[in-house]
């Protein structure tokens, strides 16, 4: 019994759709529970707001996928304009144009969440058979480092001459040509994304699949969600909105992602204890800039290969980061480059031979260090605030100072900030130069790729906004499963503990409409 | 600071209009030519604005085309036109304050609408903003500029500039 996918912008008429489980979202998250569920022979509805996608689809050309993939056709920014928000708003939501890289959740922050948030049962040894069986899946593995590109091999060349710790990251691929495009959608489907993997296997097992259908809101009568509410809208954000749409099911499960999901339950008003949108954290991400002699095409290859956790843990006075590499491709780096004119034409014109190393800082464990607020635009989009404190800002100094470091030990002629204006260094003997600077909001390049937290999960009533089954505070029939979920962030990308925790999750949603797993 | 307080900004640009600066209001900067289809998002004053700052943002060069030769103010209005409004909207308004010659005396000492200066003054202009220590202003200016430097190097003409051969091809995809 195969389900459908459902184009909402072709509506002619109203649609009413029921089911024993509503999942908003089609993303790591929403994906993988919704492929447990239906294997078991429970119904479900999963609703998309962006579009189907499919390798057909994909042009490789940045202000296409830009536009058709990406929350905002790629311009999201938190409230003041500081940080930018990479996300995903299509079939597969991230899982369709994230770099791949993979982990699983580390030991340190399953306890942190354990000791500090009274989270109860995830543990390592609880989420073993969960990665275990999403990593077979997904085809989870070491990528070899002989198979890194140029820009990745930088960062593991400088890490390892400056004696850090550094190596290859397992990516989730399965005849990957290490063509370089995975965040403008795979053409060959060799990233296992969920709209090749577990959205089919849930159509395959009975699942009905709406895309162009933001959902609007929740309608609730007391403790329990009676419908979910949406309206047909095709991909462009402006465009007028068609048919309305309607889900009625036992159980929904909100899986719209940080910022989304938060601000779905707070267009919905069910914020019962105020903490809905809090806590939400996004490994802010600096850049460096490094010029070689000798081209590194960081436009082609993995885009993400290798990774240095050697200042992960955080120190007296500054956060945790860690080192990746970012595609070199030309709207992302002009988009980046501070440059204009003249200086804008000769950088540009060097592209080819750029490294592009980055700087994740690990937000979310520090006392006090709350991390950003979601709450709603006028017009009901979420808008974060992410105010930067004294500490990020001095470990942003620290950041920008080690990675330059490393790309300069790397061999680049020269390594470059993103600074409104940029400082161009040419030796170590310029590092120096970098005290002089200012770091922190509207000074320099400051990104997000990985959205966390917002319905924080915890055991204390008062400060969490799901219980360590997901269960939405206050409602009985409401789930959250997805990124939004964690008390804090990382420390490493993300997708590969929202596949595990949903496949972790599907358990409880499955017992609340009498399935046991 | 917040973006509200950046919308605040732009008010009180208008309150100080009303109170003094009616004269410098009424200065208007030539209108350009409109593109062929119309425009999208933006209304012709603002679309000036862009046109002339498109053209300082990218510069002039005898390898590489103009910022009019790939129409590249033409795709950040498509660009706008698709945003959700109220991010439409933030973005306008960097337009029209980068314009409002009332805010250019007060905060730059520029009595001059900004689609009638040179270009060198132009540059001169957006310079200033990106130099500013007022924090909206330097992001506002960030994101038109980072808006035009990524429509403009978006085009495969520019890339044999960059040594990027374009997007490798599979089985027809493209």
């Amino acid at each position: 019994m195969s389900g459908s996918i459902i184009d909402a912008a072709t509506l002619t008429k109203p649609l009413e759709l029921t089911a024993q489980v509503a999942i908003i979202g089609s993303g790591a998250g929403g994906s993988v529970l919704a492929a447990r569920l239906t294997a078991a022979g429970v119904s479900v509805v999963m609703v998309e707001a962006g579009p189907w996608i499919s390798k057909e689809d994909f042009k490789l050309r940045e202000e296409q996928a830009y536009g058709l993939m990406y929350q905002d056709r790629g311009t999201r920014f938190t409230g003041d304009g500081s940080i930018g928000i990479l996300q995903g708003r299509a079939a597969g939501g991230g899982t369709a144009i994230n770099w791949t890289t993979c982990y699983r959740t580390p030991d340190h922050v399953l306890d942190h969440w354990a000791h500090q948030h009274g989270v109860e049962g995830l543990t390592s040894a609880v989420l073993e058979p969960h990665f275990d069986t999403v990593e077979q899946r997904l085809n989870i593995f070491e990528w070899p480092v002989e198979s890194a590109n140029a820009n990745n091999r930088k960062l593991l060349d400088g890490a390892r001459k400056l004696g850090w710790q550094a190596g290859p990251t397992k990516r989730n691929v399965k005849g990957c040509v290490n063509s370089g495009y995975c965040g403008m959608g795979c053409p060959v489907d060799g990233k296992q994304a969920m709209h090749v993997t577990y959205i089919p296997d849930a159509i395959q097992a009975g699942m009905n699949l709406v895309v162009n259908c933001p959902i609007d809101r929740l309608v609730h009568e007391g403790s329990k969600v009676t419908a979910v509410v949406g309206q047909a809208q095709a991909n462009a954000d402006s465009e007028p909105l068609g048919q309305a749409v309607t889900i009625r099911a036992e159980t929904v499960v909100v899986s719209g992602g940080a910022l989304n999901s938060p601000a779905l339950l707070l267009r919905s008003g069910l914020n019962s204890n105020g903490r809905v949108g809090k806590r939400t954290f996004l490994h802010p991400v600096i850049g460096i800039l490094g010029k070689y002699a000798d081209p590194v095409q960081g436009f082609y290859g993995a885009p993400q290969s290798v990774a240095s956790h050697h200042f992960a843990k955080p120190e007296a006075g500054r956060m945790g980061f860690f080192f990746e590499a970012a595609p070199v491709h030309p709207m992302l780096a002009a988009s980046v480059l501070p440059a204009m004119g003249d200086a804008a034409q000769k950088a540009m014109g060097e592209l080819s031979h750029f490294s592009a190393l980055i700087a994740l800082h690990i937000d979310g464990f520090a006392p006090g260090d709350d991390g950003g607020t979601v709450s709603l635009r006028p017009g009901g989009l979420p808008k974060l605030d992410y105010p930067i404190s004294d500490v990020f800002a001095r470990t942003l100094k620290i950041s920008h100072r080690k990675l330059a470091e490393l790309t300069l030990e790397a061999g680049a002629e020269w390594a470059m900030t993103l600074h409104t204006r940029p400082l161009q260094l040419k030796g170590k003997s310029d590092l120096e130069a970098l005290d002089g600077l200012a770091y922190g909001a509207h000074e320099h390049f400051l990104v997000s790729a990985h959205q966390m937290g917002g319905c924080a999960m915890g055991r204390d009533e008062d400060l969490s906004v799901v219980d360590s089954q997901f269960r939405l505070r206050g409602m009985d029939n409401v789930f959250v499963v997805d990124g939004s979920v964690f008390p804090t962030s990382l420390g490493v990308n993300p997708s590969q503990t929202i596949y595990g925790l949903a496949h972790y999750g599907a358990e409880f949603v499955a017992k609340s409409v009498g399935v046991s797993l | 600071m917040r973006r509200s307080t950046f919308l605040k900004y732009g008010l009180a640009g208008s309150a100080m209009l009303a109170l003094g600066g009616v004269g410098l209001s009424l200065r208007k900067g030539p209108l350009a030519a409109l593109p062929e289809g119309g425009l999208k998002a933006l209304n012709p004053r603002q679309w000036s604005t862009l046109v002339a700052a498109a053209s300082a943002i990218i510069g002039g060069s005898v390898d590489l085309p103009s910022a009019k030769d790939l129409n590249t103010a033409g795709m950040v209005d498509e660009i706008l036109a698709s945003l959700n409004p109220d991010l439409k909207d933030e973005l306008c308004l960097v337009l029209n304050l980068l314009e409002n010659p009332v805010a250019g005396a007060i905060l730059d000492a520029r009595p001059t609408p900004f689609s009638a200066l040179s270009h060198d003054e132009c540059v001169a202009a957006i310079e200033q903003w990106r130099g500013s220590r007022l924090p909206p202003r330097r992001a506002g200016i960030r994101a038109l500029v980072a808006l035009v430097n990524s429509a403009y190097w978006s085009r495969p003409e520019t890339w044999s500039h960059m040594g990027y051969p374009g997007p490798l091809r599979f089985g027809g995809s493209q």
